[in-house]
């Protein structure tokens, strides 16, 4: 009988934080290969990102098999269970980013290198924004909804930067599929914020659905 | 002895058909959420629709035995016939009501025998006509009053405790008015005229009840708890609250009421709040014709019952 809020949901909490740890290390870990001029080196740290993100999966399958063997209302677990894959995407994207720049060997103009972290840290910034919404879920409401908020907020400066990052990649002189790779990964930054973005949204309807 | 047993038989039927029924809707959330297991529900279920029916059953008896002067022939020939019809229309998933059989039985016996008690049927056919809207009235105020201090809960972990704690709480206190108010249609007939006494009357009554509870099926409580889940795990413990405060509010009057009516009534009541139609007009044709067509059959076959028990003596 589970009346009470009681021990298989503090676990389930329990791996929702190391799963938001393990995506935060894929982020930081596929930052460095942006930060780096990208030479044979990258391949340690690909292989980081692929261990790490691997690892944020098996956290998720365990969180919702404990899920399915009888934690929080009936009600509840669909939305939980949205929430722990929405953000597993996350670091789904961050990882797509390591491929991008390693497989293609894209090397970044050192004139936009700056632009790109900026792009990227905006990411980041918009991803540990969507940690602290996760965190507090459980136990502050109103201090998860700030946090919301601050999602939207990170993701709407990274999308003003990308644009004016793809605009400036195409007034450069270098190939048109350099170009198109370089549009490319600016994009698939710009979708770590998007994919942090829809993971909060579902924090806002759990919410939403436990209050009256 | 014969007729003991035979009277005893027709009400355990009706109370435990009663129970059967009414489980579901009580306790079908708390299991299709998993807050309880469908054994621990049913046992509690059945020990409060026990004590309801005999710690508070006894005011409803009165109405139930005046619609007409009962014999032993009138009562058996109501709540048989009540009993079957309720047993044919769950059979094929009809809406229907014993509150609404046994009066339309004991009216039709008691016209056959020119003796209605027409003030009692009045009275209690205009609880009929109240119950969905007072559960509904109900439902509006407990959501406002109770969301005021749930909403204040800034923690989801407290709050989600705080619903299972409403949904188990207000499951057990509806089983309770459920008994309390519906005894009397289960032995209220059989009683006065050297039938029942008043405490085997409860006593009978509460345990033919509890025994429909116990027995009621897992595979209809999820069914019909699915159905109810609709709606979150907080709206519908106050539509079982609201149900609850109808049956106790009319089981102090001493009205047996359609437990189906009130829930109707409370559910539609929990929409209004958040501004969502829970209540189309199929169900609006339901109740009408709970109203209507539940008492002219139980009513008919009540008469047939009753002529073939007078010619055989």
């Amino acid at each position: 009988m589970s009346l009470l809020f009681g021990k298989k949901e503090n676990e389930v909490i329990n791996l929702f934080r190391d799963h938001l740890n393990m995506v935060g290390q894929v982020i930081d870990e596929t930052f460095k290969i942006i930060k780096l001029s990208c030479d044979e080196d990258c391949t340690d740290i690909v292989k980081t990102v692929r261990q790490k993100e691997s690892e944020a999966d098996s956290i998720r399958r365990n969180a919702e098999t404990l899920m399915y063997s009888g934690a929080f209302l009936a009600q509840s677990r669909g939305d939980m269970l949205g929430l722990i894959e929405a953000v597993d995407k996350v670091a789904n994207k961050a990882e797509t980013v390591a491929d991008v720049i390693y497989l293609q060997n894209l090397k970044i103009p050192d004139s936009l290198r700056d632009k790109y972290i900026k792009e990227y840290e905006c990411s980041v910034e918009s991803f540990k924004a969507l940690a602290t919404a996760v965190e507090n879920l459980f136990e502050n409401i109103d201090k998860s909804k700030n946090a919301v908020l601050e999602v939207e907020r990170w993701e709407n400066t990274g999308d003003g930067i990308e644009r004016s990052l793809i605009k400036e990649v195409f007034t450069l002189n270098i190939e048109l599929a350099r170009k198109i790779q370089l549009r490319e990964l600016a994009l698939q930054i710009g979708d770590i914020a998007d994919r942090a973005e829809d993971a909060s949204d579902r924090i806002e309807i759990i919410i939403l659905k436990m209050s009256a | 002895m014969l007729r003991d047993l035979l009277m005893i038989a027709t009400a355990m039927l009706l109370g435990w058909s009663l129970g059967y029924n009414n489980m579901a809707t009580i306790f079908g959330p708390l299991i299709t959420s998993d807050i309880i297991k469908y054994r621990v529900a049913t046992i509690t279920g059945a020990i409060f629709i026990f004590l309801g029916a005999f710690l508070g059953g006894d005011s409803g008896i009165s109405t139930m035995n005046s619609v007409t002067h009962v014999t032993f022939d009138i009562s058996v020939s109501a709540a048989l016939s009540t009993a079957i019809v309720v047993l044919i229309m769950t059979h094929y998933s009809l809406p229907t009501s014993i509150t609404q059989g046994i009066i339309g039985s004991l009216v039709g016996v008691g016209l056959v025998e020119r003796d209605v008690n027409w003030w009692i049927v009045g009275k209690v056919a205009i609880s009929w006509l109240i119950t969905p809207f007072g559960a509904l009235v109900i439902a509006v105020f407990s959501y406002i009053v109770i969301s005021l201090f749930y909403n204040r809960l800034k923690s989801l972990r407290l709050r989600g405790t705080v619903v299972r704690l409403m949904s188990f709480g207000f499951s057990i206190y509806a089983s309770y008015s459920l008994g309390a108010n519906n005894l009397a249609n289960i032995t209220g007939p059989f009683v006065g005229k050297g039938l029942f006494g008043r405490e085997e009357a409860l006593l009978i009554g509460g345990i033919a009840m509890a025994l429909g509870f116990l027995t009621a099926s897992k595979k209809v409580i999820r069914t019909i708890g699915k159905d109810i889940t609709i709606m979150e795990p907080f709206d519908s413990s106050i539509a079982i609250f609201g149900e609850g405060t109808s049956l106790l509010i009319f089981s102090f009057l001493g009205i047996p009421i359609s437990s189906a009516q009130a829930s109707v009534g409370s559910t539609a009541g929990v929409g209004i709040v958040n501004g969502i139609k829970t209540v189309s007009l199929k169900t609006i044709l339901r109740i009408v014709s709970g109203w209507l067509v539940t008492p002219f059959i139980t009513g008919t076959i009540a008469v047939i019952i009753y002529m073939v028990m007078k010619i055989w003596g």
